[in-house]
């Protein structure tokens, strides 16, 4: 008795584990290595040859770039799978890259991501498909972002230069002529939209939007997050960085911005009937602000960001994202054929510029039909030149931590209760920077 | 009393009667007696309050997945908009994104259906063994899995996410159905339905016949369970029909989302700004649409469980 | 069908044969590898530690003395805990109140009201924690629009103070018709002979309540009880739902199960998480026991 009571026991997980195994295959290797240069003529013979490819991102943007290449190598197949949007997606890749299972080949990647996917080894570099000069195709900023460790793991695709979109109805009710350009005025205009129209405010921050307070202390000279290989420094008490925290506690506690997350129903509810005056972020909202607030056309123009100092106007970026082809891809050559062409091919890009996405290609930077295209639902304003001047600002210097998609994830917990409850950034921000900094020790980085 | 009210009336007064050596309940019919209480206004105004509480955010749903975005936008959220596009919502809700909102419908039909009818049969089998034959560790099956009742899904949906990705069976509809066959409270159920329902005299009887256990049980035990089958049937139901955490956890393809799943997902995505077009009326009508199946088969089927919800509480 | 209600048959010993063995195998496999397996490979699991940098190494129980001392599993724990002691009470009173009025016969419309209010158990928590999203909107939900149509400030249900209440609003929201039938169930079920007693003592309806209809519920409360009870522990689907809302409001600790989320899923600590999930269990467990004793020493009395 008391023998089969254990056997039973013990034998039923091993049977059911058995059962399971069974039903369970194993993924694809990898071909072996060549050299840079005849990888070149690899990923042509990928294209001819063909294949099915699976891409993930949850943008809608792509569709017709998509379409286009398809078009263009009709022995292609390729499906765009929205795995869940930023983390949810990269939980989704490390899931499917431990699990084996269902792994896409080509990924959008977000700037702040790459380090973190990098060196868990889920990107496959550039480089060693011949893609690596490629370089001076692309803006300096958004290149430089998709390298991690001195290796580049994708090619760049949209960036988002900091700008500044506006409600010229609520300005011109409040008095207020020119959209302020530095932040002294900023606070000046948040005065006057509070007094004039009690129920307004210039701005709501986000408490959940740790990439909206990143790009504000880039943009003020903050370069809170530092890494070289395996040393990170995370160090929020910089005066560059306490300044802008320190401004925009100032203004939550004169309650002159809000502190609502965006993005929300109730957010483009009060972005569209005027309670909040102003949107700074990045250049690829534009497209976001005119398809969703459709009854407002006309209403909202596009300034540059407001800068710390006018003399000497520093930029910085808000989102942004390239693609990477992944490690455990059934088909790395055709991928890499994949990325290539819809990086760079003209129809492709034009498809994406119409379909509102803010380039990292060069060429249409300097493009003239682009730079002059007038937007109907800005006033007719040639927003382009803002967007391309802004992009042309964007200071050096600024890093992710590798372990970003995780410090982005508890971000809300520190930074973003101080901003609910109208406390000190800075203290928020410290806290946050003293869990990272231990976050790292325990995942084993030098943390300095 | 009629059959029926007898059937049902064997598990709704099982929960009052746990009590050892509680009297077999004599079942009061629906108004008691010949003089019908006079309606008390402040109780009547009570239930009427719990009754808005209640209903309330279903109407609002109602009414908002008949606006279209720009005047959800515009309108009085408890009001109909100036126009009705429920119509219009309803096809763009099916037709989004190639149809996904139906595969997640199928989806969410597939698991339910293969996990209910799955853990309800399994149920059945080990409640009429538990109830109706002596066999070795049937002592230590019982403590076990009674034990169990306590141990939650969601408590379990890491640890199973953890075995499942080790076998690499993750991101597949198994990692679903799997887990949603195993319901140790609805063996405890189906133990208390067999003890009550089956007579071990129809049995000695089937015996003497010359059918063996097999037939015995579908010919004759399964029958006799039949209510208590679909009671549980429809609350493992909804339990899988609700289920989020763990497909949220396990799987990372949109088309084997369930609804719940496919719905946040859309709504996170409405709120975060990744698409072009916001959808707010597909979020709506979506949801709207993800709840009328189960609110319809509770209509249809209100005769089983408001009377097997009394033979214990069979929430999650 | 006769037959059906003779439930007091003669006792008889069946034989002790493995047939019965058998029927119950299915349930016993599903259950190992639902139940058995993922827990011994979690708690396999929680004896590692995992790092970005290193891999994967044996740490024994550290992970188990690190959950002991979490500060943030800790503040989770202690929300639920406070959340149960709140919420059950009030969810199972209200409940237990509507059962009663409804027995009681007093008021018009019962079916209807039976089913309105039962209706929500209907609804996908998730489902119900958007549409609730929406209402709690203190600018353009149901809120901002009493507070318009008022002059009232009534403060915003998401902001920190109010998110917990709101919560155990939509918790409430969609079980507290679940437990009023299991409470009203009961109630059909006590026997007319109870009545007819008290009848003949001369009590009242309050009288009759206390005396006759809270004696003969106490099981299935406690049934109520017990599942609420367990559902408190594993609180995730509202609060995540809801996250996108309120994110100053709610953190990823929030809960101990959104704890064990994240640390699995953002953190990069699936075996610490294992660890997590296991205490997580071991507790529900053990609150759920200690219910049950005191069920048993109510009932022993």
């Amino acid at each position: 008795m008391r023998l089969s009571r254990t056997l039973l026991l013990s034998a039923a997980p091993g049977i059911c584990l058995a059962l399971l195994a069974t039903g369970c295959g194993s993924g694809g290797t990898d071909g072996g290595a060549g050299s840079a240069a005849d990888r070149s003529a690899e990923i042509e013979a990928a294209l001819d040859e063909g294949g099915e490819l699976t891409v993930w991102t949850w943008s809608t943007k792509f569709e017709g770039a998509v379409a286009a290449f398809e078009k263009a190598h009709p022995a292609v197949d390729v499906e765009i799978v929205n795995a869940g949007q930023s983390a949810d997606q990269y939980t989704a890749l490390q899931n499917a890259i431990s699990s084996g299972e269902n792994i896409p080949d080509v990924a959008m990647v977000e700037y702040f991501a790459l380090p973190q996917l990098a060196l868990s080894e889920q990107l496959v570099s550039v480089e060693e498909w011949g893609l690596g000069g490629l370089e001076d195709r692309f803006t300096r900023s958004s290149w430089r972002q998709m390298t991690y460790g001195g290796t580049t793991y994708g090619l760049p695709n949209n960036t988002g230069p900091l700008i500044m979109i506006y409600n010229r109805d609520v300005f011109e009710r409040a008095g207020i002529e020119e959209p302020p350009a530095t932040w002294e005025e900023y606070a000046q205009a948040a005065e006057k939209i509070r007094e004039e129209l009690p129920d307004s405010r210039i701005a709501s921050i986000d408490p959940g939007d740790a990439g909206g307070l990143d790009s504000l202390i880039w943009q003020g000279g903050g370069r809170p997050f530092q890494h070289e290989g395996e040393s990170v420094t995370v160090d929020f008490t910089g005066e560059d960085t306490a300044k802008v925290n320190d401004y925009w506690s100032d203004l939550l506690a004169r309650d002159l911005v809000a502190a609502e997350p965006g993005w929300t129903d109730e957010w483009w509810r009060s972005l569209g009937d005027g309670s909040l005056a102003t949107w700074t972020t990045g250049a690829w909202a534009l497209g976001n602000i005119s398809s969703t607030l459709t009854d407002n056309a006309g209403d909202f123009r596009v300034a540059p960001a407001p800068v710390w100092d006018a003399g000497d106007p520093q930029n910085a970026e808000n989102g942004g994202s390239g693609f990477s082809v992944i490690e455990g891809s059934d088909d790395t050559a055709l991928a890499m054929g994949f990325l290539k062409w819809f990086s760079l091919n003209e129809a492709s890009v034009q498809e994406q510029l119409d379909a509102g996405s803010f380039p990292a290609q060069s060429a249409p930077l300097e493009d003239p039909e682009w730079l002059s295209k007038e937007f109907d639902y800005f006033g007719g304003q040639q927003a382009n030149k803002v967007l391309a001047e802004a992009s042309g600002q964007v200071a050096r210097g600024w890093q992710y931590l590798p372990y970003q998609v995780y410090a982005n994830s508890v971000f809300a917990d520190s930074v973003g209760a101080r901003i609910s409850e109208g406390g000190s950034i800075q203290a928020g921000a410290e806290e946050w920077g003293e869990q990272l900094r231990s976050y790292g020790e325990e995942q084993g980085f030098d943390v300095g | 009393m009629t059959d029926t009210a007898a059937t049902s009336s064997a598990p709704a007064g099982r929960a009052a009667a746990t009590a050892p050596g509680a009297p077999a309940p004599r079942r009061r019919a629906e108004a008691r007696s010949p003089r019908r209480p006079r309606t008390n206004l402040v109780l009547q105004a009570l239930m009427v309050l719990m009754v808005v509480y209640t209903l309330l955010p279903l109407y609002w749903l109602t009414v908002n997945a008949t606006k279209s975005n720009g005047e959800l936008f515009r309108s009085n959220g408890l009001w109909l908009g100036s126009e009705i596009s429920l119509w219009d919502n309803i096809v763009a809700t099916v037709t989004y994104q190639d149809g996904i909102y139906l595969t997640w419908l199928f989806n969410t039909a597939l698991y339910s259906v293969a996990g209910a009818v799955g853990a309800t049969v399994i149920c059945a089998w080990g409640g009429y063994a538990l109830a109706k034959f002596e066999f070795p560790t049937k002592r230590l099956v019982r403590a076990i899995v009674f034990g169990a009742i306590t141990i939650p899904a969601t408590a379990l949906a890491v640890p199973t996410f953890l075995l499942f990705a080790e076998l690499g069976i993750t991101n597949t509809r198994l990692a679903i159905i799997i887990p949603a066959l195993v319901s140790p409270f609805g063996l405890y159920l189906m133990t208390v339905f067999a003890a009550d329902s089956v007579p071990d005299s129809l049995l000695d009887a089937a015996k003497i016949d010359g059918a063996n256990a097999w037939t015995t049980f579908w010919r004759v035990s399964f029958r006799l369970m039949a209510p208590g089958f679909a009671t549980v049937l429809l609350f493992n139901l909804v339990h899988t029909w609700n289920n989020y955490f763990l497909p949220l956890i396990m799987l990372n393809d949109p088309s084997l989302y369930p609804l719940t799943v496919g719905l946040n997902q859309l709504n996170s995505q409405v709120t975060t700004g990744a698409n072009l077009q916001p959808v707010y009326n597909v979020v709506l009508t979506g949801s709207l649409l993800a709840i009328v199946p189960l609110i319809a088969s509770f209509l249809f089927l209100q005769r089983y469980w408001q009377s097997g919800l009394a033979a214990g509480s069979v929430k999650q | 069908m006769g037959a059906v209600s003779t439930t007091a048959a003669a006792p008889r010993r069946p034989a002790r044969n493995w047939t019965g063995l058998v029927f119950v195998a299915p349930f016993l496999l599903v259950f190992g590898c639902g139940v058995v397996a993922p827990l011994a490979y979690a708690a396999g699991l929680s004896l590692y530690r995992d790092q970005l940098i290193g891999g994967r190494s044996f740490v024994g129980l550290e992970n188990y003395a690190d959950v002991a001392t979490d500060p943030q599993f800790l503040d989770g724990v202690g929300r639920v805990a406070l959340f149960l002691v709140v919420q059950v009470p009030i969810m199972i009173g209200l409940a237990l109140l509507v059962a009663l009025v409804l027995d009681s016969g007093r008021v018009r419309g019962m079916r209807f009201m039976r089913l309105g209010i039962f209706m929500p158990y209907a609804v996908p928590s998730v489902v119900a924690a958007l549409m609730w999203g929406f209402i709690y909107g203190d600018r353009f939900g149901l809120v901002g629009q009493i507070n318009a149509a008022t002059g009232l400030a009534l403060p915003s249900p998401l902001s920190q103070t109010w998110v917990l209440p709101a919560i155990g609003n939509v918790v409430t929201w969609e079980f507290v018709g679940y437990n009023m039938l299991i409470l009203y169930a009961a109630l059909r079920a006590i026997p007319e002979e109870l009545y007819e007693a008290a009848a003949i003592d001369g009590a009242g309806e309050i009288r009759k309540a206390l005396s006759v209809k809270l004696p003969a519920l106490r099981p299935a409360l406690w049934v109520a009880t017990l599942f609420s009870i367990i559902g408190s522990f594993q609180l995730f689907n509202e609060p995540n739902v809801l996250k996108t809302l309120a994110p100053g409001s709610i953190s990823t600790h929030f809960t101990p199960n959104m704890y064990a989320y994240q640390l699995a899923f953002n953190a990069n600590q699936v075996t610490y998480s294992a660890a997590v999930a296991v205490v997580l269990g071991l507790i529900t467990i053990v609150v759920a026991y200690a219910a049950q004793r005191m069920t048993a020493r109510q009932e022993s009395r």
